[in-house]
């Protein structure tokens, strides 16, 4: 497997500490850790949300931090692709024309636009909210919403997706169905770094990284057991151990 | 995508897009129709000079008349491109009768002329030079509209008849600010006249192109040639015609500026509500790497639609109508040659408005450009939290209705200023009743005697004083002279209002007009160097003080060391208790008559009224759309401020109902919280309009040469009306406003659509 995200030393106002740590093409990592441990933090420094203080990280062979806010703008564009707890949308756009937002910047015309919402269609249609096509954003249920937020991720086929606790709104089959897409996202081969406190969610991932105090205090992969309760039992166990 | 956004945005939000549209509609209506009425008054007058040939100098006299020097004088001058003289026959008021309207009451001279030879040229409504024929008779175009006269009707000049063949236009005399206005008749009936009235002499020069005129002016009388009347320039000229409908367009500028104001303050008011409840998509779009520019842009568009639909609207109404209101300009001065630098000037106009607003949207975008993603997704603004977030909805009410009411009583002071009687010290008349003039005559040393006795002998007269006016040469710093008209006399008395120190009481002081300190570069307190023949004599400036008359360059001296010959007296006189101004002003036109003396009596209150009778109803219009515009501008924000409030505070407003207030009772809270905001800004309001108001309108005034303006206000207007007016506008406002709570039921707080 082929590194595609690097983070070397990395350091935020004090909430990171010298974080280092590398991500491989196709993997799905889950960071963890109790409340103000910089879980968040971390996320919008690797992804390019935010400026760091000094450290690195590298995606697939660019240097991120010593980009411009453009620069960086334009790489979470077309090589990364967002999920949010909250399932932030435009209110005035139907679903669809949502989930085709990102693809807006790409290219314009008439058979672009086409080829666009085919593909949005096409990813509606793996999630199962393609009826919904047309509809408000506030005439969706909290799991339809974040589906779609899903598809919005996916839409310029990013290498490597982040999503900050994105079951956090969800009851509990909502969440289910959408860690279901994430697993088969991953599947496909989309590389995936998540934040999460829910071990049930993490259980799904390949690997889960502990923060405590904005430093990385432990490291578990789960690649090798392939049952999920027996994930969702190693995971406890290890948490325990790490003191959560 | 983007238009999709726009749309849906527009819909969702249908109240804030019809307001910006209606405000960029009504700032662009009067931007556009300042530019199309300067742009029209600006080239109508333009034209009508050009097409008239208006000399460039015109120096009126009566009495004797070298032909033979002045004709050596122009041949001589090389600055002098050709030269005449034309004769007005001066008629008595009294033996002018239009279509049955006796001209007895106008402060005008009126007169008889023939139709000039080489220039100077009376032209007709097409701007033609007219040709008049025998009993035909072309009136002053003024006088059509306030005589309501029509062609075919009669004009009776003493015992003579004449029909009115149509209406002139002269582009010397057009504005009610000139004091003499020409009739055109053929030679042949000029002839039969004759023997009516006093004939006065119009030496009239056109000078080659780059000439000094003040220069000419100094040669003209240095060569000691007739000059016992008004000298006028040609940019005198120019200013008079353009003043009377300037003051007008200055007022609707003014209104456009407070409007422009006004609609900044609501556009980056609503905007900033609308980005602080749009920072949770705003951060999804930094997040997910949409550009600064096209989130910026998002918005941008929505306000360059809207306030571009606006504008376009705004210039349309303001082509349409521009007629009705330019028809006082039309009539004065005719169409111009070339419609294009007006609809330029408009086009630009417009884009110079829609551009700050923009600007001003731009500047209050670059804010979310500032907030980082994670800043706006996280709600965590850090130090920027107040940067971002709107000022209080209630300051912004405030501001707008402090503007409202400084748009309403800025014009309302002007017109009371300019109506009243006292205006005229700020155009270099003094503080009186009654003034007699004495020029334009044989023997004026000798008749100003006369009328001194005559007036110290009269019992009806409680004061008066005699101010000569003498033409000398104020030496330059750099060795050169200029001549000075000096009026020696008691300036205490009767004064003109004075922009700096006061009226020369001493010998040795002396005071100068405004134009004449700013062309000499005196202020108060230098020392200037007055001569007339062999000797200098050595004066301290003691006051500035604003004139229009005689060329604007007059000086004020108590006393004269070595005056030269007299040019022209005039008297103020102001009646006891009890003396019956009217009845004076007759009996003293027939003691004058008896005596053969040619004075001009006016009541100065009757002067105002007729030389600026048509500027006041200008303004008076001007103020009435401010008034309208102010009260349309407050009506809209506060209605549109409640709504937004009321939207803003659905779940508090339900809260109360549910616990148990009612409707009414929250109404009144509203009301109350809007009653401080509403004193203050009426306060502000009412206090910036008499003071920063003053001050600037004196500066506007001031590029006109009157000096030192400070406004006489109508308290009643200021401190009544208007507050009055602003009140009953906020509380209908608010009234409407707050109706959509009777909408919010009590239980909407339990079902959590806070």
């Amino acid at each position: 497997m082929s590194e595609l995200l690097a983070v070397k030393n990395l350091c935020k106002d004090g909430i990171l500490k010298d974080i280092s740590f590398i991500i491989n093409q196709g993997e799905m990592v889950a960071v963890m850790g109790p409340s103000g441990s910089g879980k968040s933090t971390l996320l919008y420094q690797v992804s390019g949300m935010d400026s760091s203080d000094s450290g690195e990280v590298w995606l697939d062979g660019t240097e991120i931090c010593s980009l411009s806010e453009d620069n960086r703008a334009r790489l979470r564009l077309s090589q990364m692709g967002f999920v949010f707890q909250q399932m932030n949308m435009l209110k005035n756009l139907a679903l669809i024309d949502n989930i085709m937002l990102p693809a807006c910047r790409l290219k314009k015309g008439k058979s672009f636009r086409k080829e666009m919402e085919h593909r949005a269609r096409m990813l509606m249609r793996k999630m199962g909210i393609e009826e919904l096509a047309g509809r408000k954003i506030t005439e969706v249920s909290g799991g339809q919403l974040q589906r779609a937020c899903i598809c919005r991720s996916m839409m310029n086929h990013p290498k490597i997706l982040f999503a900050d606790e994105p079951t956090g709104a969800l009851n509990q089959s909502a969440a289910q169905g959408v860690m279901e897409e994430f697993n088969r996202l991953n599947k496909e081969n989309t590389t995936i770094f998540m934040v999460t406190h829910d071990s049930k969610v993490a259980a799904r991932c390949g690997r889960i990284l502990y923060l405590l105090d904005g430093s990385i205090k432990g490291e578990l992969s789960l690649k090798e057991i392939p049952e999920e309760k027996d994930r969702e039992e190693r995971v406890k166990r290890w948490l325990a151990e790490m003191g959560w | 995508m983007k238009k999709k956004i726009l749309w849906n945005d527009i819909k969702g939000n249908r109240l804030l897009a019809v307001t910006t549209w209606l405000f960029m509609a009504v700032c662009a209506f009067m931007v556009a129709l300042t530019c199309f009425l300067f742009g029209s008054l600006m080239a109508s007058v333009d034209t009508l000079m050009e097409k008239a040939q208006t000399p460039d100098f015109l120096q009126m006299h009566a009495g004797e008349l070298q032909e033979e020097e002045l004709v050596r004088f122009a041949e001589e001058n090389e600055q002098v491109r050709d030269y005449q003289t034309l004769n007005f026959l001066n008629l008595e008021n009294s033996s002018i009768i239009l279509d049955g309207h006796s001209l007895a009451d106008s402060t005008q001279d009126n007169g008889v002329c023939v139709q000039s030879g080489s220039f100077d040229y009376l032209l007709d409504l097409e701007n033609k030079i007219i040709k008049v024929s025998d009993g035909e008779i072309y009136v002053p175009v003024c006088y059509r509209q306030e005589y309501d006269l029509a062609v075919g009707e009669t004009v009776q000049m003493g015992k003579n008849n004449f029909t009115i063949a149509g209406f002139l236009r002269d582009s010397q005399m057009n504005s009610m600010m000139a004091s003499s206005k020409r009739f055109l008749v053929s030679p042949s009936d000029y002839k039969r006249l004759k023997v009516a009235g006093n004939e006065e002499y119009l030496i009239e020069f056109l000078l080659r192109e780059g000439a000094d005129i003040n220069a000419f002016v100094t040669e003209y009388t240095d060569a000691g040639l007739p000059s016992n009347g008004p000298a006028i320039t040609k940019p005198l000229i120019r200013m008079m015609n353009a003043l009377s409908d300037g003051l007008m367009i200055l007022i609707i500028l003014l209104v456009s500026v407070g409007l422009l104001m006004i609609s900044m303050l609501c556009i980056r008011f609503t905007l900033l509500t609308q980005l602080v409840a749009d920072r949770k998509e705003i951060g999804m779009l930094k997040a997910i790497g949409i550009s600064k520019g096209d989130i910026r842009q998002l918005y941008y568009i929505k306000f360059l639609a809207l306030s571009g639909l606006g504008a376009a609207f705004g210039l349309l109404l303001a082509f349409l109508v521009k007629g009705r209101i330019s028809t006082q300009i039309q009539e004065l001065y005719g169409a111009s040659d070339n419609g294009l630098p007006e609809i330029f000037m408009a086009f630009a106009g417009v884009a110079l408005t829609e551009g700050i607003l923009l600007l001003s949207v731009r500047r209050t975008l670059k804010r979310t450009e500032k907030l980082s993603a994670v800043e706006a997704l996280t709600g965590q603004y850090g130090e920027r939290k107040k940067k971002y977030l709107p000022s209080s909805q209630y300051l912004i009410v405030t501001l707008v209705i402090t503007l409202g009411v400084f748009m309403m009583i800025l014009p309302q002071n002007l017109l009371s200023t300019i109506s009243s009687s006292r205006f005229v010290t700020y155009m270099g008349i003094g503080d009186g009743e009654i003034r007699l003039d004495i020029r334009q005559t044989e023997e004026i040393a000798g008749r100003t005697e006369q009328v001194e006795k005559l007036l110290a002998e009269d019992e009806q007269i409680a004061r008066f004083v005699t101010l000569r006016t003498t033409s000398c040469r104020a030496v330059l710093p750099n060795g050169s002279h200029t001549s000075l008209q000096v009026e020696q006399g008691i300036h205490t008395t009767f004064p003109v209002t004075y922009a700096e120190g006061e009226a020369p009481k001493e010998k040795n002081e002396i005071a100068l007009s405004y134009l004449c300190a700013d062309e000499l570069g005196l202020a108060v307190g230098d020392r200037m160097l007055l001569s007339s023949d062999e000797k200098t004599q050595e004066y301290t400036v003691c006051g500035i003080y604003s004139d229009i008359t005689n060329g604007g360059k007059t000086a004020k001296a108590a006393y004269l060391h070595d005056d030269g010959p007299l040019m022209w007296s005039v008297f103020y006189v102001s009646l006891k208790d009890g003396a019956e101004k009217e009845q004076w002003l007759s009996e003293y036109t027939e003691i004058l008559s008896d005596a053969c003396i040619s004075a001009k009596a006016v009541d100065i209150q009757k002067y105002v009224d007729n030389t600026y009778g048509q500027t006041i109803g200008e303004i008076r219009m001007a103020a009435q759309m401010a008034v309208l515009a102010a009260v349309l501008v407050i009506f809209v924000v506060v209605f549109l401020f409640t709504r937004l409030l009321v939207a803003k505070e659905r779940y508090d407003i339900s809260l109360r109902k549910a616990i148990g207030f009612t409707g009414k009772d929250v109404k009144r809270m509203y009301l109350l919280g809007y009653l401080p905001v509403m004193l203050v800004g009426i306060l502000v309001g009412i206090l910036s309009a008499n003071l920063l108001g003053e001050k600037l309108a004196g500066l506007l005034l001031k590029t006109l040469g009157a000096a030192g303006f400070s406004f006489l206000i109508d308290y009643k207007i200021v401190c009544i009306g208007v507050p009055a007016v602003t009140a009953v506008t906020v509380c209908c406002a608010i009234f409407i406003g707050l109706l959509e709570i009777k909408n919010i039921r009590a239980n909407e707080c339990c079902m959590g659509k806070e």
